[in-house]
């Protein structure tokens, strides 16, 4: 026999559908404030070439070309350097920089899948060489036309991947590009 | 307002409020599965697509059983209050960045999910399917979880709407009859009275 202050199905069940859905709320809590991180992320990682550098070596005649790429990392999740391209472009003015004509070749990297922790940055040194007596040899010694300085053009892309959530690795690209007069070094 | 009337009005009160909470409660449910459905990869736990339409079912269905001894209307208003909450819920959860001051710029949250998409996909998916989930918990406690007291008072309160009803269409007959018995008996010559002819005048 049912008591007469006794609590119904109903209400029993009503009372344990408020219990899922504070669990519920926490879970969408959480949920935000993970997305608010990955999009911080993904916003605020900045990618700079911030040094490039033309060697020639004497004995050989090979220019080396070192392009230093700095992904700086202010969000609170740690990231991974997936891979980094660029192509490279020189010329004695701005008139043709960045056409067929003047590109001299590119370069790419993967850095180990380096990590950079949340808050630091962490610099890539990516180089490619120019062999002597190659159509980008020519192009180098034209553009540097008698003097020991040159208008270099570098373009190119950084994927990264966030380490908790490698399944982003398709969306994470930051578009690096670089211009200034250079001066050769012989080494 | 005598006590009787005091305590129908708390009793009122108290179950809008029970079906507010329970229709929110419902609702942030939904959302939780909506949303962690969204943004799939921000999440280890991810339920599947299906939950989609198992959610709002299974929550229309409790929503449904815990508003049985209520009116069938609140039913309907509980689903459309869970759709609205389930809506909110999504739409805080995916500008969360924004909200949270984050990502200042607007299009920063837009990278990953289709807003507009996933809103209309949260409205068309939800009120359809916990409005069927509901009828259907309330089909169930009617038949099952009601205790026969509610059942026999409901059924006495039926049988008596009834008889008011036959007694005011009883009424209505008398009444209808009475009218067309003047009608009949009225002198149509009164109504022509000659205004010349009148001896007050």
């Amino acid at each position: 026999m049912k008591r007469p202050n006794a609590p119904s199905i109903t209400n029993i069940i009503g009372v344990l559908l408020v219990i899922v859905a504070l669990v519920s709320a926490g879970g969408l809590y959480y949920l935000a404030s993970e997305y608010s991180k990955i999009s911080e992320t993904l916003v605020t990682t900045k990618a700079d070439i911030t040094s490039l550098r033309f060697a020639v070596n004497n004995t050989t005649g090979e220019v080396h070309i070192t392009v230093t790429v700095t992904l700086n990392n202010t969000s609170d999740l740690d990231i991974e350097i997936h891979r980094v391209e660029y192509m490279s472009f020189v010329d004695m003015d701005s008139a043709s920089l960045g056409s067929s004509n003047s590109y001299v070749g590119s370069g790419s990297t993967n850095d180990g899948n380096g990590t950079v922790p949340a808050g630091s940055q962490r610099e890539v040194q990516i180089f490619h060489v120019i062999m002597p007596n190659t159509i980008y040899a020519e192009r180098l010694e034209y553009a540097l036309d008698g003097d020991n300085t040159l208008l270099a053009y570098i373009s190119g892309f950084l994927w990264f991947r966030i380490s908790d959530y490698p399944d982003l690795t398709d969306i994470d690209k930051l578009y690096i590009w670089h211009v200034s007069q250079e001066t050769i070094i012989y080494v | 307002m005598s006590d009787t009337e005091t305590e129908t009005d708390m009793f009122f009160s108290m179950n809008r409020l029970k079906l507010l909470v329970w229709s929110m409660s419902a609702g942030i449910i939904v959302a939780f599965f909506f949303s962690t459905n969204f943004l799939a990869w921000a999440t280890s736990f991810n339920p599947g697509g299906s939950v989609m339409f198992i959610s709002p079912l299974m929550c229309g269905l409790i929503l449904g059983i815990v508003t049985s001894e209520l009116d069938a209307v609140n039913t309907v208003i509980g689903t459309i209050l869970m759709t609205i909450t389930a809506t909110i819920c999504v739409v805080l959860t995916l500008f969360s960045p924004l909200i949270l001051g984050i990502v200042i710029d607007p299009t920063g949250t837009l990278i990953f999910v289709d807003l507009t998409k996933n809103i209309m996909l949260t409205v068309i998916l939800v009120l359809p399917l916990s409005l069927l989930g509901s009828i259907l918990g309330r089909v169930l406690a009617e038949s099952t979880l009601i205790s026969s007291s509610i059942k026999i008072e409901r059924q006495a309160l039926k049988s008596e709407t009834e008889e008011w009803y036959k007694m005011l269409e009883e009424k209505l007959e008398e009444k209808r009859a009475a009218l067309e018995k003047l009608e009949k008996e009225r002198d149509p010559d009164v109504l022509n009275v000659d205004i010349q002819d009148d001896p007050q005048q």
